[in-house]
């Protein structure tokens, strides 16, 4: 392995040690599956390795890293879409209390919404990127963006309901 | 944000805060793939070329157009409707080019199997009795569709699901040693090359240019049995193949192919992200002694 090389291998190591964490949790809140999610962020990872003497110089490399995993997300979630079985109710008696609970109301909320609007909502309040930041990762508009955060929102708050009500107050 | 939205940042926030993930089996399983990928991507890329370059000169010796090459073929070497799938099973019943044992022309065995004689109460080997033994091999909330000889007289196509997207399964069988199977040798399913070494004035087919991405043999030391496991994946394509040719000890050589789409479509027509079970599960089905050349009657109707 020639020095450039090994350079650029460590600068892939680097950065994946670095970012594999909050890709998970991006990954996790996205697909809902604790398996899935590993398994994104490895192709993710993938992606990123087999192409990181180009990306590296071109553009920045947190950006094409979360568009790997989104594009990841996307296009498992269209091979998997007619296995998928949607959930119309909550389960009784799930009451929100420590992490662990919380997360699983928030799972299945956001496993209610379709997978693109899911995808806008992790990335835009997870991973705190503005409104065009996600317009760009997924070609569309800032306005369309906007409004896809509005529905869910909406939807969100209906699904928590009340026990969220402080928490989705306007 | 308003009010409403910094309390969703906040509650992801909470509910992801303490993840504990193995990153370290995540970065190591990352790193592994990505080097396959790009390992995958130069294969490609080489066996590209070398597809290129064959097919202009497979063009020339056979002429365009020729059925017997894939379909029919536009002025850039496109094509155009191809006649049967990209990696069908040589018809064993048609004349060899090869300097490999033909079977006889007066022959009535099934597939080339002319020795044998079927025992009491067994028929030769059809392809509902493929789709039955198949039906046996695999899980039991499989779905079969429309099932039929596969094309130039081998012995079973049928698509199947698995519950996870329609995938198109070929079967053939013959004797080992039979040049209407491929050799168990990865060096002769050759990156751009012929996979058996044509003789003088042999035709190229489409199936033996295509590019290579894993290809193994394995001996089984307990049963005896050989088998050669490929994954294909050309470079044009998403088509995935996984592909077993297993040599067994009593004679019977099988062969299965499972593809996850059809790869005489577009290049993104894909009905999964990959075929079914992997292809070191195919090689254990190929090797099951259910496939015979001659089966109950039973099985066959």
């Amino acid at each position: 392995m020639g020095d450039r090389e090994s350079t650029g291998l460590l600068q892939y190591q680097e950065f994946a040690t670095a970012r594999a964490g909050q890709l998970f949790r991006i990954a996790y809140l996205m697909c809902g599956d604790w398996h899935e999610a590993q398994d994104l962020v490895q192709t993710c990872l993938a992606k990123l390795y087999s192409s990181w003497h180009r990306i590296q110089k071109s553009e920045s490399v947190d950006a094409y890293a979360r568009k790997a995993l989104l594009h990841t997300y996307l296009s498992h979630r269209r091979l998997r879409r007619s296995g998928e079985i949607p959930i119309a109710e909550f389960a009784e008696g799930r009451a929100p209390g420590d992490n662990p609970e919380l997360r699983l109301v928030l799972m299945e909320a956001l496993s209610t919404l379709p997978p693109r609007n899911r995808a806008v909502m992790v990335l835009r309040y997870l991973d705190d990127l503005s409104v065009e930041d996600v317009a760009g990762l997924l070609g569309t508009t800032p306005a369309a963006i906007k409004s896809i955060c509005n529905r869910s929102l909406k939807q969100l708050r209906a699904l928590l309901g009340d026990d969220r009500e402080l928490l989705f107050q306007d | 944000m308003n009010a409403a939205e910094d309390r969703l940042s906040e509650l992801m926030d909470a509910a992801t805060c303490a993840l504990d993930p193995p990153i370290d089996d995540i970065l190591a399983a990352g790193e592994r793939l990505g080097r396959a990928r790009k390992r995958r991507r130069h294969i490609a890329v080489a066996a590209g070329t070398a597809v290129v370059v064959l097919l202009a000169g497979a063009g020339v010796a056979v002429g365009m157009g020729d059925p017997d090459f894939g379909g029919d073929y536009d002025a850039a070497g496109h094509v155009n409707g191809p006649s049967h799938p990209a990696m069908p099973i040589p018809d064993p019943l048609a004349p060899s080019g090869t300097t490999s044992p033909v079977p006889s022309p007066t022959s009535t065995g099934p597939f080339g199997f002319d020795k044998l004689k079927p025992g009491p109460g067994e028929t030769p080997i059809n392809a509902t009795a493929a789709v039955n033994i198949l039906r046996k091999l695999v899980a039991a909330n499989w779905k079969f569709g429309d099932y039929k000889p596969a094309s130039r007289g081998s012995l079973l196509r049928v698509d199947v699901d698995d519950g996870r997207g329609i995938s198109q399964i070929f079967v053939g069988i013959a004797p080992v040693g039979s040049s209407s199977m491929d050799p168990v040798d990865c060096s002769l399913q050759g990156l751009g090359l012929p996979r058996a070494t044509p003789s003088s004035g042999a035709k190229l087919g489409l199936t033996g240019l295509r590019p290579i991405s894993e290809c193994y043999v394995e001996s089984n030391t307990v049963t005896g049995d050989t088998a050669m496991l490929e994954v294909i994946a050309p470079s044009a394509s998403n088509v995935v193949t996984y592909r077993v040719i297993v040599n067994r000890r009593d004679g019977v050589a099988v062969e299965i192919t499972a593809q996850n789409g059809d790869p005489g479509s577009a290049a993104t027509e894909v009905t999964r992200a990959l075929p079914p079970l992997n292809v070191e599960q195919w090689g254990f089905i190929a090797s099951s002694p259910m496939w015979q050349p001659y089966v109950p009657v039973s099985f066959a109707e």
